[in-house]
């Protein structure tokens, strides 16, 4: 899933960066407020980093490794486990050269953000009914959702000429398939250690996230509310009324809030998560920007 | 459980190929930069690497990587079968997309795009120790916790390897018959819980070490006049940018 660089066009490469910086940063700042052990987090990579090492053969003559967002975020809480996977990709990045360096930023913000944030949330909301459900289906989304996020990543750029939509899909099918083993041993992983260890769980409020998801997800909803209206933008009925011809000549990352070659809805759909992202962040940066 | 065995065994060999071979034991002209410097000059040659899709300005710093590494007398073939594979990767992905387009110059120019970038960086990656490198982004700001943090996962790395590893010996040691595949699969979420559960309580007494003895990754040399090395590079960027 590490993305080399070449694949990713400079801006996105960039901006990708930028997302994951924040993120990280704000993780950081919860870490050193809670105090937690950098022993504790640098060996936990360090095992994550073994971990990965375990191929499941796969028929057909391949394999799969296990990633690990998901354990790290349970394991650790998600800000440590966010700085545990963007260690373990920094790591790999400067010693093995497994993903570049303009490129690290997705891949810090695919498998140490995404991985570990989506993760843990969805294992915090299924703990109640089963931690092992719970913890199943947290390794399975997060590698899925993340396979998702370097689809749409690669997909965007220009220098990678599969349209989005097909990145897209292809990567969040096969890790859909594939995340099926990551789920089981996260499962595993995740009982095992909390059947011995049960003072290791981490709680944190998630009202605020919730809400921003169920907006996100009705946001097709009211794509299609606009249409059956015939809603458009008043000033672009003032163009059409008085004639005027459009001489813009950059029309965006997404043009009229969808991606291009991708189903309106579905589009609507993910402009707005790339955007609530965006703002997130922007959010994070300038709430803690006066603290230190 | 054998075949997981196997498997790791194998991976544990070429593991450990890899974590051994990047401390390059040869030291040439590159090694004595400073690693700020190379660092900064090796985002430089990555970004002349994607940000065109010329062939001749992608030649020109994938061959200039090549002359520099040969010039200070880096293995050449080593830095080519550490770059190879992800350049053959790229171009088994583009093949399809190339052909459907009859852009048939594609298939080969995305790969070379690759090729050269991770050329680049394990030229780096050859010519850095580990803690120079993180010594250098100290200086360059980087934050501290987080230094840390990569520089303990790099030193635990193969202790924890090797955790894993008698745990998975051990399972197979005490094997008496075969098992069938839930019961492979069972033994085996059993094992990576164990050696989850170890990991966590050896980061408690390494924790507890690192407050008694102390911790660094501090690293200091004299690092030579980096005056030809800025050149070369400066050299590269002019003829990209007329090519």
């Amino acid at each position: 899933m590490h993305i080399p660089d070449g694949y990713l066009d400079l801006r996105i490469a960039l901006l990708m960066w930028a997302l994951s910086i924040s993120v990280v940063g704000f993780s950081l700042k919860k870490v050193s407020e809670k105090k937690e052990s950098n022993a504790m987090i640098g060996v936990i990579s360090a095992a994550i980093f073994a971990s990965q090492m375990l191929n499941w053969p796969i028929p057909g003559g391949t394999s799969a490794h296990f990633v690990g967002g998901a354990l790290a975020g349970i394991l650790l809480g998600p800000y440590a486990g966010c700085i545990a996977m963007t260690s373990v990709l920094a790591v790999q990045a400067l010693i093995y050269g497994d993903g570049g360096i303009f490129s690290l930023g997705a891949n810090i913000w695919n498998m140490a953000v995404v991985s570990v944030f989506v993760g843990w949330y969805i294992y915090k909301a299924l703990e109640r009914f089963s931690k092992n459900l719970g913890s199943f289906f947290a390794g399975w989304l997060s590698i899925t959702l993340s396979a998702s996020f370097v689809g749409i990543e690669i997909g965007l750029s220009t220098a990678f000429k599969y349209s989005v939509f097909v990145a897209t899909s292809v990567m969040a099918f096969w890790h859909g398939l594939l995340g099926i083993i990551e789920g089981i041993i996260t499962a595993g992983v995740v009982g095992y250690v909390f059947s011995h260890r049960a003072e290791s769980e981490e709680k944190l409020s998630k009202k605020a996230v919730t809400l921003i998801a169920l907006l996100i997800f009705l946001s097709p909803l009211f794509a299609y509310l606009a249409e059956i209206v015939g809603y458009a933008e008043p000033l672009e009925n003032l163009a059409v009324h008085l004639n005027l011809k459009d001489t813009q000549t950059y029309n965006g990352l997404f043009p009229g809030y969808t991606i291009p070659g991708m189903n309106s809805y579905l589009g609507t759909f993910l402009s707005g998560a790339v955007g609530v992202v965006i703002f997130l962040s922007l959010a994070y940066m300038r709430k803690y920007a006066s603290a230190d | 459980m054998h075949l997981l065995i196997e498997k790791t065994l194998r991976e544990a060999s070429k593991y450990f190929h890899d974590f051994f071979i990047h401390e390059y034991t040869k030291k040439t002209y590159l090694h004595r930069i400073d690693p700020a410097l190379k660092i900064a000059c090796t985002s430089i040659l990555v970004l002349l690497s994607i940000l065109t899709f010329k062939l001749t300005k992608i030649l020109v710093v994938l061959l200039s990587i090549y002359i520099l590494a040969f010039n200070v007398g880096i293995d050449m073939v080593m830095l080519l079968k550490r770059s190879w594979l992800f350049a053959f990767f790229a171009m088994v992905i583009v093949m399809p997309v190339s052909f459907l387009e009859r852009d048939y110059s594609y298939a080969f120019i995305f790969p070379l795009r690759v090729l050269s970038s991770i050329s680049a960086l394990q030229l780096l990656i050859l010519t850095t120790k580990f803690n120079e490198m993180l010594s250098a982004l100290k200086r360059l700001k980087a934050p501290e916790v987080i230094l840390e943090i990569v520089w303990l996962t790099y030193r635990y790395t193969v202790v924890m390897f090797r955790d894993l590893m008698n745990i998975l010996l051990a399972r197979e040691a005490r094997r008496l018959r075969k098992s069938g595949h839930v019961e492979v699969f069972r033994k085996g979420g059993i094992a990576l819980g164990l050696f989850f559960l170890r990991s966590v309580e050896k980061g408690e007494m390494i924790e507890l070490a690192m407050k008694s003895r102390g911790k660094s990754f501090e690293y200091k040399s004299r690092y030579i006049n980096p005056l030809p090395y800025l050149a070369f590079i400066l050299g590269i960027t002019i003829i990209w940018v007329i090519a």
